[in-house]
C-alpha cells in the first residue's frame, strides 16, 4: 500500500512549525528508516501516518485513504503504530489478550485472529510465554510483546519509533528478526531510530530529517556515506562505513558482508 | 475554596512554601507529596495523551458511543496506573539517594523572611476570616 | 585493603524464584574506572542496587556475602547513612527529579538541604558542582524544561554535589539519542580525569573501550569474565555469552578467519581497526 505524501507542514498549537514543507513517496513493500537528531521532526510525520496528526496544510494518504477523513481507529487496519515505551500500551492479563486485543478491535474473525496471534508470537519467540501476565516479564520482552500486539492487526504498514533503544542485543536480533519476516510478506516498515548501525544493517532505503525537512533521501548507502550532510542533523555514519572511510576504500560500505568483500578484493 | 488554593499558588514560591511549612513543623514527607504532586500532574497529562495515542493506534475507539468509551477504559488507566508505579518506586530510590530520610535537621536554599508587615497582615487576614464567617452565620 | 571489597554476595528479591546475585566478588581499588556488562538479567542493575545499598536496605529479600566501601560495611550501616557514602544515577533521567524543585539549582541543592549542610556552604556547592558538568547556564531552568541529555547531567550533578566517595551509574546513556549520550560521556571523562571511582553499567562498547581500567562481564548473576577492556570485549566467551560486541570487533574475528586480519589481537574500537586493517 503505497503512502503519498504532498508539501507537508504541521505545526503544534504553541506555533512550533515541526514539520516545513515534506513532499515523498513510500510504495509498498519498502523498508525505510527515518534518522535525524532530536526535535527534526521524525516522531511528527509518523504520526501523520496513522492520523494521530493531521496536517496543517498539504495531504498524506495511505492507498486511496486521505488521513484527513479517516478516524484513527480505521487507519489502524492499514497502518499499525509500536510506540517508543511498551509500558505505554499494556493492559491485559496475558500476553495472549494483548495480542488479540488490536485484531478484536478491528474486526476479524476469530479463526483470522487466531492465526495471527499465533504467527506474530512465533515471530516474538512469546509463544512459551502466552499466559504470563505482561507485567511480570521484564521491560526487554514487554518491549515484544508490544511488537507482537501490532504486527497481529496484520497492517500492510508498521512503523516502529526507536525499536532498540535500551534493548540489548539478543532483543535487538529478535526485532531485526520481526523486520525481516514483515519484509518477507511484501509489508512496508517505517522506523525511526538513532541506531545508525541497525538502520545500516536492515533498511534499504534512509531519510534524514532536518528541522522539519528532508536533509537526504536514497538508498541507504548513498545517504548513509554522506558524513558531512548528516553532520548537520547530528548523525554519524554506521561503524563500518567510518573505517572503510579511513581506509580510503573505493565504494562506501555498509555492512560487514561489504566491508569484509572490499577489503578481500583491495 | 479551589478559587483561594490558585491564589495561593500563583502569589507563593512553591519550594518556599515547603521550605516553610517544615520549618513550621510540617513531616517533610508530606509537604513533598504536596509539592511533587503540583510538579508531576502535567507530566501525568502528557503520559495520559501518549497513552490514549498508543490505544487508538490498536483501533480503539474513544470518539463513538458511550458503551465504547466506557470498554476503553482499562486499556487507558492500566498503563497510566502501571507507569506510574514504576516511576514512584524509581522517584523514591532517587530522593533517598539524595538523603530524604536522613534524620538530621534540615536545611534550606531559600532564607525566609518574616517581616513584621507579614506578621501584621497575617493577624488582619485571621480576624478578616473570622469577622467573615460570624458575619456569614450571623446573616443566616 | 581494596576500596571497594565485595565478597561472596549472594541476592535474591523477594517473591522471585532465581537468586539475581550469585557468589560475586570484586576488589576496587580507589579511583578505578569499573564497566560493567552483559546481557539483560544478567544483574547488573542489581549490583548497582547492591553497592548504592539499596540492596538489601530498600528492596529487601534474601542477601548474603560483605559489601565494603571505605572500610565500612553496607550491612551494618543504615541507607541514610551508606547514600552519602556511594552516589547513585540510573537509565531515567526523568524519574531522579524530585518534582519537588522549580529551577535547576534548587534542584541540585535539594539533596543539601536533605542532610542539613548550612545555606552559605550550599551555594557554593551547588555552583562547583554545576562547573564541573557544565550546566551552569542552565541554574535558572525548571528541571522538565531541560532535554534529556540535560536532565540527566542535572540528575549526576545533584549526586556529585553529595560527594560521594564512589559513583555507581546504572546505564546513564541508555535513552539519550547521540547528542545526549556525547554530552553525558563529556561529563563521565572529566570525573574519571578528576580521580572519581565509578561503577558504570554501560552498552556502548566504544565508549568502554575509551574509558574503563578494567570491564566485569556478568552473566544469569554471576561474574563471567573480569580484565582489561581489550582483553574482555574481545573475548570469544563474552560474543558466546550473547552480549553485542562492537561491529570493529565482530567484523576482525570474521575477517581473521578469511585471513584478511593478521593480528592476534581484535580490535574494539575505530583506531585500532584501521590500524590493524592498514597493517596486513
Amino acid at each position: 500500500m503505497k503512502i503519498e505524501i504532498n508539501n507537508l507542514h504541521f505545526t503544534y498549537p504553541t506555533g512550533l512549525e515541526a514539520i516545513q514543507g515534506i513532499s515523498l513517496n513510500i510504495d509498498s513493500g519498502e523498508q525505510v528508516a527515518i534518522v535525524g537528531q532530536n526535535g527534526a521532526g521524525k516522531t511528527t510525520l509518523v504520526r501523520h501516518f496513522n492520523g494521530l496528526l493531521k496536517p496543517t496544510s498539504g495531504s498524506i494518504s495511505i492507498g486511496d485513504w486521505d488521513t484527513k477523513k479517516y478516524s484513527v481507529a480505521k487507519l489502524a487496519s492499514r497502518v499499525g503504530y509500536v510506540f517508543q515505551n511498551p509500558d505505554d500500551q499494556l493492559f491485559s492479563k496475558s500476553v495472549l489478550a494483548e495480542v488479540e486485543y488490536g485484531p478484536k478491535n478491528l474486526g476479524y474473525a476469530k479463526e483470522k485472529t487466531n492465526k495471527l496471534v499465533t504467527r506474530a508470537l512465533a515471530w516474538t519467540e512469546l509463544t512459551e510465554k502466552t499466559e504470563t501476565n505482561p507485567y511480570d516479564l521484564s521491560p526487554t520482552w514487554r518491549k515484544m510483546v508490544a511488537l507482537a500486539s501490532i504486527i497481529a492487526m496484520d497492517t500492510p504498514i508498521v512503523i516502529f519509533d526507536e525499536p532498540t533503544t535500551g534493548q540489548d542485543f539478543a532483543n535487538v536480533s529478535r526485532i531485526a528478526h520481526v523486520i525481516a519476516e514483515l519484509k518477507k510478506e511484501g509489508k512496508t516498515v517505517i522506523t525511526i531510530t538513532h541506531d545508525i548501525d541497525f538502520c545500516a544493517e536492515n533498511f534499504e532505503r534512509v531519510i534524514a530529517l532536518s528541522n522539519g525537512q528532508i536533509l537526504l533521501d536514497g538508498k541507504s548507502h548513498e545517504v548513509l556515506g554522506q558524513e558531512e550532510v548528516l553532520s548537520q542533523t547530528y548523525v554519524d555514519p554506521p561503524q563500518l562505513t567510518r573505517l572503510g572511510k579511513l581506509l580510503k576504500l573505493k565504494e562506501t560500505v555498509i555492512t560487514q558482508t561489504e566491508f569484509l568483500q572490499q577489503i578481500a578484493r583491495d | 475554596m479551589v478559587s483561594s488554593f490558585a491564589i495561593l499558588l500563583l502569589t507563593t514560591h512553591p519550594s518556599e512554601l515547603m521550605s516553610d511549612l517544615t520549618r513550621r513543623g510540617l513531616p517533610a514527607q508530606f509537604a513533598y507529596v504536596i509539592i511533587s504532586t503540583l510538579q508531576i500532574l502535567p507530566q501525568m497529562q502528557a503520559k495520559a495523551q501518549t497513552i490514549i495515542a498508543a490505544q487508538r493506534s490498536r483501533g480503539l475507539d474513544t470518539e463513538s458511543t458511550f458503551i465504547k468509551r466506557v470498554s476503553s477504559v482499562v486499556p487507558l488507566v492500566g498503563p497510566l496506573v502501571f507507569g506510574s508505579l514504576v516511576e514512584v518506586e524509581e522517584r523514591a530510590i532517587a530522593i533517598e539517594a539524595r538523603g530524604f530520610t536522613s534524620q538530621k535537621q534540615k536545611t534550606s536554599l531559600h532564607e525566609i523572611s518574616d517581616r513584621t508587615i507579614d506578621k501584621i497582615l497575617r493577624w488582619i487576614f485571621t480576624l478578616f476570616v473570622i469577622f467573615s464567617i460570624t458575619l456569614n452565620i450571623w446573616l443566616s | 585493603m581494596a576500596f571497594v571489597n565485595i565478597k561472596n554476595l549472594n541476592y535474591q528479591y523477594p517473591l522471585t524464584k532465581t537468586p539475581a546475585l550469585r557468589d560475586i566478588n570484586l576488589q576496587i581499588n580507589q579511583g578505578e574506572f569499573i564497566s560493567i556488562i552483559g546481557a539483560n538479567g544478567a544483574g547488573k542493575s542489581t549490583l548497582c542496587y547492591a553497592l548504592a545499598g539499596f540492596v538489601p536496605h530498600f528492596f529487601k529479600g534474601e542477601f548474603s556475602g560483605t559489601i565494603e566501601v571505605a572500610g565500612v560495611e553496607s550491612n551494618k550501616s543504615t541507607l541514610e547513612e551508606w547514600v552519602l557514602n556511594v552516589g547513585l544515577a540510573f537509565q531515567n533521567p526523568f524519574n531522579q527529579i524530585s518534582g519537588a524543585k522549580y529551577s535547576v539549582f534548587e534542584e541540585i541543592a535539594f539533596g543539601l538541604e536533605n542532610i542539613g549542610v548550612p545555606r552559605e556552604q550550599m551555594k557554593s556547592r551547588v555552583e562547583e558542582a554545576m562547573q564541573l558538568t557544565g550546566i551552569s547556564h542552565l541554574a535558572d531552568r525548571s528541571p522538565y524544561s531541560l532535554s534529556g541529555g540535560q536532565q540527566q547531567r542535572l540528575a549526576l550533578t545533584s549526586i556529585l554535589v553529595m560527594q560521594p566517595k564512589l559513583l555507581v551509574l546504572d546505564e546513564p546513556t541508555s535513552q539519550m539519542d547521540p547528542i545526549g549520550t556525547r554530552e553525558v560521556f563529556g561529563v563521565i571523562h572529566k570525573l574519571t580525569q578528576n580521580g572519581m571511582t565509578v561503577v558504570m553499567v554501560e552498552h556502548k562498547v566504544e565508549w568502554i573501550a575509551n574509558f574503563a581500567t578494567r570491564v566485569v562481564a556478568l552473566k544469569d548473576g554471576s561474574v563471567l569474565l573480569e580484565g582489561k577492556p581489550n582483553e574482555v570485549l574481545t573475548s570469544d566467551a563474552l560474543m558466546e555469552s550473547g552480549f553485542g560486541v562492537s561491529r570493529y570487533t565482530s567484523t576482525a574475528r570474521e575477517a581473521k578467519k578469511q585471513g584478511l586480519w593478521k593480528k592476534e589481537k581484535l580490535p574494539v574500537t575505530l583506531s585500532e581497526a584501521a590500524e590493524g586493517f592498514n597493517s596486513k
